[in-house]
Formats: structure tokens, sequence, C-alpha cells
């Protein structure tokens, strides 16, 4: 059993772990890699704690506690402090904050304010919530807090419990969490936004948590984690299909809250600063560096498989998707993600349908570029009632609603987040086909691809049947086209199904093909691709687009062209196919995607599903998290 | 106000076998409207009328108010920060003991209401309804968003009970008060009974329609009342009314009523088949004249009712209700809103002495 890990701690003296004894030795964390450790430099950690807390936040926990810490402007801080504790508010995401504090400081807080707070656990009531990551901050807050105050009775507690009786409970939730998550993967997977609240409270834990058993589990998750992204990551962004992503990070990766820990973990610098990165900074946690390997050497080009968890349906099972009708027991829709990733880009999705509310998205294509909206992504703007009833308590009619108070862009056909229990989605490495089955019944009967406004239009290539003289089924007439624009005038012209539209993103060229006539508009804020209903296709009532990729170090722009015109895109009902390239497509696709032993697989991350193992390797090294107990 | 009169006739109670006279006797006995004095009213509520109280969202001042003037006034009682579904008390208890179903679990209280202990764990989220066994106070179910569960010992241990269900959501759960054992659920998928096994098994709400000759089941269950030993009736969002004479061994589709389908809330204020019952529409009674039915619709009472109580008398059926919506406040009376924002959204109403 080897527990060295830890080597020096920037801000602390060397810290050396030494193994539980007795029955817990059989927790093995074995890392075959424990001479080469990447640590968050000291200067990283003082000029972040530094610029928080110079910034204009709000009162903010971590924020609080950096400048304590520091003793920064001490009168002005407490008031804050005051601020955060003064209200009989509060929820899971106040919860984690406090505990957080309390930890971080308490060697300096003043008393009275720790009299305060533990007022403040007797008397709150916070909200728990009812997603994953809310779970992991109610009951991890809860963890530490009872170890602050250990003997307590159940009057002292907001819920009513002992101390030993909360600590009890949130223990075996965690134990439990981890070990659905390292075998059956999160159901919050790959979240640009809950990543963050995922990796804080796993840092705060894996720093102050006194169980060495369940303090090197915490640890472990926290790699677990923190790997799972790397293996996603190119140039700052969290790239592929996502459970839960924003508004305006859907089109515009590199503003996710998660940016701020892989810029500090991977390397060791940051420009996208979030307040909670205090809490980082302040803990002893150092990202191993095979992690930081696997997130940054783009050299090789590689693909991933990875299975996740849908979040759990409670409602209309049946109509979860159409790509797969079975589910397991607890009600977790199966999910088949694969990237294709390059030093240019990176291309990846999953399966399609519907596995998580509102905030899915179930494809990108990301660009190593560092200017904004470096993405393609595209949908169906689905909105239904049956969608929110498969996932939250309240009657689905009345969520539907009323969602426009709370999700304001959710019932929105110009969103750009949000799964379709009509899409399908195949993809092979650098090729990617959606498709999508729209019955009279939904609410809009459009998909819509976003371009930003950095993709360059290269022109247009007709595709080969077009050139060849074949004749589709019905409705092939080619309308005028002009899609390209000047990106700060607005137009909406129209485009025919019968060619392709090169982009170009610095090396990067991206072909699209739309299987449908579509509008173009044209903004600053991109180039918005809507497909025209009713569709002139020949698969009746069905729509979609072909991506394919390339780059410019691999391929010239006339042999993508060429490449892009060996495609046989139409539909052919006799046959029963889409010809040979798109076919090929699908065969990849399914292959991959029912590697459903695999948690992950690629050439850096291995796990078998269900075996609680995850081998990281790079060039020869590995490092192994073993949670079998 | 409007009227509307139906020409529909359903069958009378006792055509349904349900025991004629003894039937009426125990109607009499068991569905007097709350008379105003000595009574304490509790509304749950999910949320305020802030915008993200709501679905996921919290929202400070949730949770449980307590009324004791007929619903003119509320006081806002133990957790602040709760998703409040319903509640249940020990009847002998007087409203000493009570229980609350909430988004993170079920609240026990045992001093009527000043202090709460939570007595479930991090298994049991999403509390829509708790039923407390009368005869036995250790025995507790819950219908939760995620499935049904039963304590046999006061909340010490908790047994999960899914077999049977095909699919998660159950919303409301009661136990008969006459028999014990006989353990009714409310789900998306109908009405289903415990069996002495510990599975649930469909009760039977299959409707032969003669227009268009299908069988129908009633799903989307919202609400379960009994009345009687033999006497239930139910609300469903797509079905309306179900009325069940056999001990709610099976239920009849009522196919007359409100313009909407769909029915969230129901209660039964007097003898006969009179009937509040409120849904997406608002809040509509239902009476018998002259053996004709009539529908009144309150039209001073919004839409989105999900729960209403009877304050008044008993012959005065449209003075005295109070009606719970889920997003547009609380009416009393007169279709006054009553000024309390944080009573936004609700989802049940209990009354204890």
């Amino acid at each position: 059993m080897i527990f060295s890990l830890c080597s020096a701690g920037p801000l602390g003296p060397v810290r050396k772990f030494t193994g539980p004894k007795g029955p817990v030795l059989h927790l093995l964390f074995l890392t075959l890699l424990t001479s080469s450790v990447f640590a968050q430099s000291p200067s990283t950690k003082h000029n972040i704690l530094s610029r928080i807390e110079r910034a204009s936040y709000g009162p903010t926990f971590s924020v609080v506690a950096g400048k304590i810490r520091d003793g920064y402007d001490l009168d002005k801080t407490y008031a804050q402090l005051d601020t955060l504790i003064a209200r009989p508010y509060g929820d899971m995401f106040w919860m984690y904050g406090c505990a957080g504090l309390y930890f971080a400081t308490q060697d300096v807080l003043r008393p009275a304010y720790k009299d305060r707070i533990r007022e403040c656990w007797k008397h709150f009531t916070p909200y728990r919530g009812d997603t994953e990551n809310h779970f992991l901050m109610y009951y991890g807050s809860l963890l530490l807090m009872s170890q602050v105050w250990p003997g307590l009775a159940d009057s002292e507690w907001f819920m009513g419990k002992s101390s030993k009786e909360i600590y009890d409970e949130s223990k075996e939730y965690l134990d439990h969490w981890i070990d659905e998550t390292v075998r059956y993967s999160q159901t919050e997977w790959s979240s640009p936004r809950y990543g963050y609240y995922y990796i804080t409270p796993l840092i705060l834990l894996a720093e102050y948590t006194k169980d060495p058993r369940l303090q090197h589990r915490f640890e472990m998750l926290l790699e677990w984690t923190l790997a799972d992204y790397a293996s996603d990551y190119l140039a700052g962004c969290y790239c592929g299909a996502h459970s839960r992503v924003s508004d305006e990070c859907a089109i515009d990766p590199r503003k996710s809250e998660i940016t701020a820990y892989g810029e500090y973990f991977f390397g060791d610098t940051i420009t996208h600063l979030e307040p909670d990165v205090a809490f980082a900074a302040l803990s002893h946690f150092e990202c191993p560096k095979i992690i930081r390997q696997i997130a940054t050497d783009r050299s090789q080009p590689y693909e991933q498989f990875s299975y996740k968890r849908g979040r759990q349906m409670i409602r209309y099972m049946d109509k979860w998707s159409q790509t797969d009708s079975s589910h397991d027991s607890t009600f977790h829709a199966p999910v088949y993600k694969y990237e294709y990733m390059t030093k240019d880009y990176c291309l990846g999705s999953m399966q399609g349908g519907i596995v998580q509310p509102i905030q899915q998205q179930s494809w990108s294509l990301v660009f190593n570029s560092d200017k904004p909206h470096n993405i393609i992504t595209g949908l169906h703007p689905y909105v239904s009632a049956e969608e929110l009833g498969m996932f939250f308590p309240e009657y689905p009619s009345f969520m539907l609603e009323r969602i426009g108070n709370v999700k304001k862009g959710y019932t929105n056909e110009n969103k750009w987040v949000g799964g379709s229990p009509y899409e399908r989605i195949y993809q092979d490495k650098n090729v990617l086909l959606a498709l999508y089955d729209l019955p009279d019944s939904v609410k809009f009967r459009h998909v819509d691809l976003y371009v930003p406004p950095i993709a360059e239009f290269v022109g247009e290539v007709p595709a080969s049947w077009v050139s060849d003289g074949l004749t589709v089924v019905t409705g092939n007439t080619r309308v005028d086209s002009t899609p390209c624009f000047p990106p700060d005038t607005t137009h909406v012209a129209h485009g025919g199904m019968s060619q392709w539209l090169v982009y170009r993103v610095d090396s990067t060229l991206i072909g699209i093909y739309m299987l449908t006539h579509f509008n173009v508009s044209t903004t600053t804020e991109g180039t918005h691709l809507r497909s025209i209903h009713p569709y002139h296709y020949a698969k009746e009532d069905s729509c979609g687009f072909v991506i394919c990729c390339g780059t410019t170090r691999d391929i010239s722009v006339e042999k993508f062209n060429q490449r892009l015109r060996q495609f046989d895109i139409p539909y052919q009902p006799m046959h029963g196919s889409w010809g040979d390239e798109l076919d090929k497509v699908i065969a990849a696709d399914h292959k991959v995607r029912t590697k459903s032993e695999q948690l992950f697989k690629s050439p850096y991350l291995e796990s078998k599903k269900g075996s609680g193992v995850l081998t990281m390797r790079y060039k020869g090294e590995e490092r192994v998290l073993d949670f079998r107990e | 106000m409007s009227v509307h009169r139906r020409s529909i006739h359903p069958p009378a109670p006792s055509s349904y076998g349900g025991g004629g006279a003894l039937v009426l006797l125990i109607l009499l006995l068991t569905t007097q409207p709350i008379l105003s004095q000595h009574l304490r009213i509790f509304a749950c509520a999910i949320g305020n009328d802030s915008a993200g109280a709501f679905m996921g969202g919290s929202s400070n001042g949730s949770g449980l108010y307590q009324s004791d003037d007929t619903g003119k006034t509320w006081k806002h009682l133990g957790w602040q920060n709760i998703k409040c579904y319903s509640m249940n008390m020990v009847q002998s208890s007087n409203g000493r003991i009570l229980y609350e179903a909430t988004g993170l679990g079920v609240l026990r209280s045992t001093d009527y209401g000043e202090h709460w202990k939570q007595i479930t764990d991090w298994r049991m989220s999403e509390v829509m309804d708790v039923a407390v066994n009368q005869k036995n106070q250790e025995e507790i179910y819950l219908a939760t968003a995620h499935g049904a569960w039963r304590t046999r010992d006061g909340g010490r241990n908790w047994q999960s009970l899914p077999v049977g269900l095909s699919e998660p959501y159950t919303d409301r759960i009661i136990i008969d008060s006459t028999k014990q054992r006989h353990i009714l659920l409310a789900s998306e998928n109908g009405i289903f009974a415990l069996t002495n096994n510990s599975r649930w098994k469909h009760v039977e709400t299959e409707q032969l329609n003669l227009q268009n000759m299908t069988v129908k089941r009633a799903t989307a269950i919202r609400s379960i009342v009994q009345v009687s030993s033999s006497y239930w009736i139910a609300a469903s969002e797509n079905s309306r009314v179900l009325i069940s004479f056999d001990s709610a061994k099976s239920f009849g589709i009522l196919s007359y009523g409100a313009d909407s389908l769909w029915c969230v809330a129901i209660q039964l204020i007097r003898k006969g088949d009179n009937l509040d019952f409120g849904g997406p529409f608002g809040l509509e009674h239902q009476m018998r004249d002259d053996d004709e039915l009539m529908n009144y619709r309150d039209a001073r009472i919004p839409r989105n009712v999900s729960c209403c109580i009877r304050i008044g008398s008993p012959r005065e059926w449209y003075e005295g209700a109070i009606a719970g919506t889920l997003g547009n406040g609380i009416y009393i009376d007169n279709g006054q809103v009553l000024d309390h924002r944080q009573i936004w959204t609700l989802k049940s109403f209990l009354v204890t002495p």
C-alpha cells in the first residue's frame, strides 16, 4: 500500500501520508507513478489569492476565507462574513462555503465567529436540493461540520439529529456516491458548469476529512474527476457532449466555471478566475503530473469512449430516448460518449435522446483557438412538459407553464442547449451525422446549427450526387445559395441542400452539409443555419446535418473538398441506406457506442464498468486509482 | 360565477353497491365541512412567488404555514427553506404529533409543530406524501418522486417498496381508515394497492368509452380521498374524477363535469355526491339538483387549483372555501387572494383540532 502521493505542499510543510491501520488497509491506492508530481506553484496560489482579494465579488465564503487567511482588510472582511451568516437562509451552496471557510481559517478565525457559525448550523434549515451536485455539497458539508462538533446532541443541529447520526449518514451517502461514480459514472457527467461544484467540495473533503480512509477516497475521486476532465480538455475548453451547460457557455465554452480549475490544475496559471479557486489555493492538493500531461498533450489524435449515466427518470420511461428503449432498474439512461481529439479540434458527441433536462448538449466541435465562441454545435430545440416531468417532481403541465421564469431560454426556439428525443447522433472520428425525425406534434420543427464568427467561410462544394446528375426522390431543387456574409450585418438567405458549406478556423477545415434546405442568418454573434420545414428530402420527416473536419496540417483545402465530394449523401429509401460513406460512419459509431462494458476506453484512460479501478496512462507511465475495498 | 347544467346522470351511489342508507349515514358523519372555530389549518407551500422557487430551486420562506382563524392570517412554522408537499398527523394526539412530507424527507414534530426532527435519511428525497397508520403509529408509508417506502419502527428503519411499480414517481399514499392493511398509492400510471407480500398491484380504473369503443385507464392520479369504508373518490389529471363504491377495489371514471379533463384536487363536501374539485381550470363545485348534476365554477378563483378545503356552512357551499394554487397564491372565502406571497405554490392542506 502506497500513500506517498503528495510531496511538498506549496503553502505548508512537506506532508506525508501514512497509511491507515487495520481493516482500512484493504483500500488499495496504488500508484505506479510516485516520483513525478506536478505542483500548483506557490506563486500561482499567491497570485490567485491576491487577485481574489481585490476582485469585486459580492460576499462569498471562499473569498472571505482567503482574505482572513491573509489578514486582508479584516474589518471589512468580517463585515462580509457578518452578511453571510446573518440571515436564516441557506442551501447546500451556503453550506459548503461555510464549511470551507471554517476549516480554511480555523486557526485564525475569531472565536466569536466560530460561535456564530455554530449557531447557524443549529438554527438554519438549509435546502438539500435534488441533484447529484446538491447532495455532494450537502452531505460533504455535514460530514466536515460534524467533525468539528462531534459530540453534540440532536437538539444542537437543525435537522434534529446528533453529531454521530449526521456523520454516519453523511459518510454512508458519500461512500455510496463514490462507489456509484467510479463504477457507473456520475449522472451529471462532463458538466462545464457543475464540474466546478464537484471539484470544490472534493477539494475541501480531501483536505479536511479526518478519517484517513475517507480522506484518501476523496483525494482519489478528485483525481478521478480531474482525469475525466483532462481527457476532454483542449486549450481551456471542456469538449464533447455535456450533461449540463449554461446557455452562454454552450456557444462560448471557455466561459464555463470549470475553466478556472482547468487552467489552475493543468496549466498552473489562471485567466478565468472563479472565487472558489481560493479554496484550492489554500489547500495542499496537487494535480498529479500525469493528469496534466493527459490534459495538454495533443501531439497525437486519439479517440475516447466513456460510459455515463443520465439523471434518474421518474416518469415517462418509454419516451426517454428513441435510441434505446431499455433502461436499468435505477432508471438512469445509459450515455455513450465519444470524442475524437486532435491538436486543432475535438469533435465529440453522445448518442442523442434526452438524458438530462434542459441543459444537455449532445455534441460539439471545439477548436483550439484562444478566441471566444470557438465552437460549432447544433440541436433540435425541443420543448415539452414531458421532458420536465421525466426529471422533476412537480406536475409536468405546471412546470412547462412556469419554466420561462426560471430557465428563460428553455421555450425559446433559438436556444443552443437541450436534448431532443427525436435526435440520433452518429460519429466516426472526424465525421458526425445528426438525424432528427420530427413528428407534427413537436413545437418547433427545425434543427439549428451554430457557426461562430471566427469561422471563415471558404466556399461551397457541390455534393457528389449533383455533379453526377443523380436525382433524389423529391424536392431537391437547389435554392439560391449565398450563405457567406460579412459578420457585422444581419442577413437571411436560403441555402440549398446540394452543397457542402466549407469553413475554416485556424488550421481546421469544416464541411457542413444540411440534409434539407435551410435558412442562413449571420450576425456578429455568428452564423445560424436552420433547416426549413417542410423538408424536401428523400427521407420523410427527417432533417439533420453532416459535419466533416480536417486540418490543413494533414490535408490541403482542395483535397479536403474532394473528400467532401466523395460523400454519397442522399438517403436512398430503395436501399434503406445513406450511401457508403455515412453507412460506414453509422456502423463505426455502433461499434464504439456499444462498448458498454467500458467506463473509459482511450489511450490515456481505461476502466471497466463496475470495476472501481481507473488506469491512467501516458507514454509508458501508469497511475492507478483503485477504489475497491 | 358561472353555472353549467349537465344532463349526464352518473349512477347513484347505491347503484355501485355501496350500501344505501348506511352509506348516506357514513357520508353525513364523515364529510362535514370544517367548522370555523377550534380548528387549525396547515398549508403546505412548495415555494414562494420568486421566479426561482420552482423545480430544483429553493425558496426562503416556503414550507409550512399555520392558521388559527380559518385562513384569514397565516404564520410560518418550522423549517424556513423547504418544499413542503403534504402533512399527516396522529389523530389521537389532537394535533400534537405531526408529520411533514418535504423535499428532504419526512419531518416529525411532537409539540404541535414548534420543533421538527428529520426521521428519514439520504435515500428518501422529494417525499410527496406521508401516511401514518392510526392504529399503529410506528408504521408510516411514504409516496416519493423516487418510489414508495415504509417504516414499521417509527422511522428508525425504512424499506423501499418498488415491486410492481413500472416507474418511480408516486404522488399520494393513503391508508384505509377501516382496514389498515389496505394501502393505496396514487401514481402517474394509475392507482395501486399494496398486497400482503409487499408488491403493488394495479387497481382497476378502466372504463369503456361508448363513443369510440375504447378502453381507457386513468393516469396521473393526484388525489385519493376515503369517504367511507366502501366509498372512495380520486382525482386524475387525465381522467378527472374517479369513484369507487367497492372499497377501492376498482374505480369508475366519471366523464362528465368541467370542461377540462384535468382534476388535481377533490373533496366531497356533504351527503350525496356533491364535490369540490380543482385543477388547471380553477375551482368547480358539482351538486345534484332534482337528480340532475350541475357544475358551478367559481370564477373568482384563478387557474391551477391544487388543493381545497371547506370552512363554512355545509348548506352554503360557495362560502367558506379555501383554495390553494400552483403559482397563484392562496384564496379564501370570496375569492380574495391572501396577501401572502410566501404561500404561493401549494400542494395540500391539513386540518387539525
